[in-house]
């Protein structure tokens, strides 16, 4: 029993840094959702292009981890402005319905998709985790490693720092006004256009670890994008509109599940049970765990 | 002239398929992103039941009847949700859908298909060739006029309503639980319907047509088009099985050329939404799905 | 589909070139070329793999039009994008024979073959193949010929020599979904138990899967001595190989040709350990034909050629081989006419990746095969399997 029991822990921890992986990938989804009611399926591509940058100062530059973030950083802020403001604003001011707008961010993911895939080739980067996946429990029968822990410990600080941000400074009380009514929003006064600008930045800001734990993990190919962002919806719809601490639970819920279910199905039905679930959650309780009722 | 004929009889295909999508999008409002389950329902059905025994006809109602009641797994969430959340039961939906395909190898061969295919023939007269395509097209065409005639009868009139205000036609009395359930149920049946004419003509059908991608394309062929319009269906279907073949014969260099496609593609969807927003044929501002 | 006018054209052409002598001739071929279609993944996950065996057959084009062409015309090679899927497979198809009136096609992937191979046989257009291993393809089509081993005949080679010479008691089977891969997982757990070995474990993974842990963390469980992985793409098995060296797996990996990729070369350290059974290509220690083939593709691409751009080379002298003797013959070189050339004369083909022994009669090979392994980001041949 107990080389079961081993397994069983070690599903959990895997289960834990992917549900880590789904939560920091799905909370910049949910911000836009929440604010502005945009789908923002562009959001797979701008991941894939922080990771696709952070690869490129690595491997071609041989530049330090922080460095290559930097980079990153400023690259997914970036993008994830322009087609803010260069797309969903402009189209909002025109009138663009919600499946408009869904056409033009799925337009948006090809090009970016279909761009890398030119600039960098089809079949995806990886980097070598290296000592960092060491096991730090040897002999223990648990895989524990370096990487796992700073994974863990990265979604940590950054929901904290997102909680924070939200409950206490000016900027997270405009950005809740603003998810609240953006009519009573304007009538205070709040510029609700710079707001979600703002947000916009987070969102993507947000993606720019979720980008370094693919590329170290699992690998990146521009192909992943839609599927990253499909995830990022399941997630954010399972946490609940408007919680951030809901969206933190319901990746670690679906990461958890995915690993976990490994001890007990055939791999091949795992992808289907995860979404036989999420139907069933949409039938019985549509609000997700934590959020406030559906619009 | 077979390579001509091969494309049109695909966008025919296509057409009925955005038909039926056009029936739940753009005049119910409820987004949709499997459309491709009850092309494939139609298609693996007819693939099963005509190796079976049965009429290619037989199999296609028999197929078309399948699809209605599998709609019901869509259609009974969407009389309680809308927007992005019925969407994403309907992605649910889709992949469960790919997966069982590829898993259930003992009925669907799995992931390498059902091959060898009869050609559709009625009583016994096979249609291959210019027959088929124009029996294609002849069946868009019916399809085209019975959603017309559907879409301004007075279930039509409701599902509209529904579709622009749910809270008001509730309160006027409107059924639109019975609404919700005969959309889905006529949208599928018509998908299956194209998903049988597919598993005839290319006599080979495996999971990889009846993914989400397809579904994918099927709802840009109407929001293309023009969403609410049945007419902006058909031309989106015909655009968007017409476009990625003429691009083929454009002088790109050999390696980024496949790509090269592809994201032309996505820049166009991108700038019809900006050019013009209800699609080609669609008039106005198009209305807010889902309220 | 006979162009009269071409036929007299090459006709006169060879008249008057067979009356000059043979140095005068050894110039760029000139007429109208004889197009070979290539209908191969170009984009998507397969793409990268696609395009690799691309540059095997356009270093032989551009060899074979350097020194008079195919039957007395230029080659040219036409590309469609498959893109793996059978939609994809056909359109290509249609437009390759409809428009381009290829008499041949290059092409490869089960879900391609499968759809396109009835289409094959009615508008009578040969379709060699490099890339399509699935067991399920034999006899398919008369019109259909591999030139790369299928799998269920190579899984046989390995085996035995895993048991015996490296030691391998318990083997654990990672099936992908797909009809290859339960094709392959069947064969290999058969044979594994004729072989008298015991069968550790077996997983199964999605085609698309990148994330191997858990399914890795189960299997590892039952400590098996190799893992015999069924994924045909380079860049999964990679994943595969880092994933489980990362869990602390430090066992033997077997698989068949797909290992040779240089994503799973690039693991470094963590590769050591993967062997697999391959036809007897081997660029580093290549000689004879070998030998000129990885010269002349080294001096073109600056890296050393895999197996799979050696498998393409030798389709496309191949086919030259054949349209050479029908134009001397002055027949129309077709689908038709190459089918019986080959099954009438062409029952063993020595090209640079080794023996062929073609089987026309069901469209399969046997190839002289090998054991190699990945050591030091390098494919490096071990010993000889016959």
């Amino acid at each position: 029993m107990e080389q079961q029991l081993a397994l069983f822990l070690n599903l959990l921890i895997d289960g834990i840094s992917t549900g880590c992986l789904y939560a920091l990938i799905a909370i910049g989804f949910s911000l836009l959702w929440w604010l502005a009611d945009i789908v923002h399926l562009a959001h797979g591509g701008v991941i894939i292009a922080a990771g696709y940058a952070g690869h490129v100062l690595i491997s071609r530059f041989a530049a330090p981890l922080w460095a290559a973030c930097g980079v990153a950083l400023v690259i997914a802020v970036v993008l994830g402005l322009s087609i803010q403001r260069g797309a969903y604003q402009k189209l909002r001011s025109q009138g663009t319905g919600e499946m408009g707008m869904l056409t033009a961010s799925l337009g948006v993911l090809i090009c970016m998709e279909y761009g890398l895939a030119i600039a960098f080739g089809p079949e995806g980067i990886q980097l070598d985790a290296g000592s960092a996946r060491t096991p730090l429990l040897a002999g223990s029968g648990l895989v524990v490693d370096a990487y796992t822990v700073a994974v863990i410990a990265t979604t940590a600080a950054t929901f904290i720092a997102l909680i924070v941000l939200m409950r206490v400074t000016q900027f997270g009380k405009n950005m809740r006004a603003v998810a609240e009514n953006h009519d009573l929003a304007n009538v205070v006064g709040i510029r609700v256009n710079r707001v979600v600008l703002g947000a916009s930045m987070l969102a993507s800001a947000v993606g720019v670890p979720a980008a370094v734990v693919f590329l170290y993990g699992r690998g990146l190919q521009p192909s992943d994008a839609i599927h990253i962002v499909l995830t990022a919806a399941i997630v954010a719809i399972f946490g609940g509109r408007g919680s951030i601490i809901g969206a933190l639970i319901a990746g670690l819920f679906i990461g958890v599940a995915e690993s976990v279910m490994v001890w007990f199905f055939d791999a091949g039905w795992r992808e289907a049970i995860t979404f036989s679930l999420l139907y069933v959650l949409l039938l019985v309780r549509p609000e997700g765990l934590l959020g406030k009722s559906p619009r | 002239m077979e390579y001509v004929l091969h494309i049109a009889t695909i966008a025919g295909i296509f057409a009925i398929l955005a038909l039926a999508l056009d029936l739940l999008v753009g005049y119910g409002g409820m987004i949709s992103l499997a459309a491709a389950v009850f092309f494939g329902i139609g298609a693996y059905g007819s693939a099963l039941l005509t190796k079976g025994g049965m009429s290619p006809t037989a199999a296609m109602i028999a197929g078309m009847a399948a699809s209605t009641a599998i709609s019901m797994l869509i259609a009974l969430p969407a009389i309680r949700v809308r927007g992005i959340y019925l969407l994403i039961v309907t992605i649910a939906v889709q992949v469960v859908f790919t997966i069982v395909l590829q898993n259930w190898r003992s009925v669907t061969g799995g992931d390498a298909g059902i091959s060898n295919i009869a050609p559709y023939s009625i009583f016994g007269v096979p249609l291959r060739g210019p027959l088929f395509t124009v029996f294609v097209w002849v069946s868009c065409v019916a399809w085209w006029g019975i959603l017309l005639w559907v879409v301004r009868s007075p279930f039509g009139q409701v599902l509209q309503a529904l579709r622009d205000d749910e809270i008001g036609a509730v309160s006027l009395g409107k059924d639109v639980v019975t609404t919700k359930l005969v959309a889905f149920a006529v949208s599928s049946a018509v998908s299956a319907f194209a998903g049988a004419l597919y598993a005839h003509y290319s006599t080979y059908v495996d999971p990889h047509t009846f993914n989400i991608t397809v579904s994918i394309a099927v709802l840009l062929m109407v929001m293309l088009g023009g969403a609410g319009t049945l007419s902006g269906a058909v031309l989106g279907a015909i655009v968007l099985t017409l476009l990625p073949e003429v691009l083929k014969f454009l002088p790109l260099p050999p390696g980024a050329a496949a790509p090269l496609r592809q994201l032309t593609y996505g820049a166009l969807l991108v700038v019809v939404v900006f050019l013009r927003p209800q699609g080609l044929l669609g008039r106005g501002a198009t209305p807010t799905p889902g309220g | 589909m006979t162009n009269r006018r071409a036929f007299i054209h090459d006709f006169g052409l060879i008249v008057v070139a067979s009356a000059l002598p043979t140095r005068l001739f050894a110039q760029a071929a000139a007429g109208e070329p004889r197009k070979i279609g290539f209908l191969m993944p170009l984009t998507g996950g397969a793409g990268k793999l696609g395009s690799m065996m691309l540059e095997g057959a356009s270093l032989a084009v551009d060899e074979v039009n350097s020194s008079g062409g195919a039957g007395g015309r230029p080659v040219q090679i036409v590309q469609e994008d498959s893109q793996a899927v059978a939609q994809q497979g056909v359109a290509g198809f249609r437009k390759l024979v409809d428009v381009d009136k290829t008499a041949v096609i290059i092409t490869g992937w089960t879900a391609v073959v499968s759809a396109i191979a009835p289409l094959a046989s009615q508008s009578k257009t040969m379709l060699i193949s490099a890339s399509t291993a699935s067991p399920a393809m034999r006899g398919i089509s008369p019109y259909f010929q591999s030139s790369w081993m299928f799998d269920d005949e190579t899984v046989k080679l390995i085996l035995p020599y895993a048991k015996d010479k490296l030691g391998v008691k318990g083997l654990a089977v990672l099936t992908v979904v797909s009809d290859l891969g339960t094709a392959l997982a069947e064969a290999v757990k058969k044979d594994w138990q004729r072989v008298g070995g015991t069968l550790a474990g077996e997983e199964v993974h999605q085609q698309a899967e990148t994330n191997f842990r858990p399914i890795l963390l189960k299997l590892l469980t039952s400590k098996p001595d190799a893992v015999y992985l069924t994924s045909p793409i380079g860049r999964q098995l990679a994943q595969v190989v880092r994933q489980a060296r990362e869990l602390g797996y430090k066992g033997i990996f077997l698989s068949y040709g797909a290992f040779e990729d240089p994503e799973v070369a690039a693991l470094g350290q963590q590769a050591d350990g993967c062997y697999y059974s391959s036809p007897s290509f081997d660029a580093t220690g290549a000689t004879g034909a070998g030998k000129v083939f990885v010269d002349a593709y080294q001096k073109k691409y600056g890296r050393l050629p895999n197996v799979h751009q050696a498998n393409h080379y030798d389709l496309i002298y191949l086919y030259k081989r054949a349209a050479d003797a029908l134009a001397k013959d002055k027949k129309d070189v077709d689908g038709a006419t190459l089918k019986d050339y080959l099954s009438a004369n062409v029952a063993q083909y020595q090209g640079a990746a080794g023996l062929y022994r073609f089987n026309y009669k069901d469209g399969s090979v046997l190839r002289s095969s090998i054991v190699k392994a990945v050591q030091g980001g390098k494919f490096v041949k071990i010993a000889d399997l016959g």
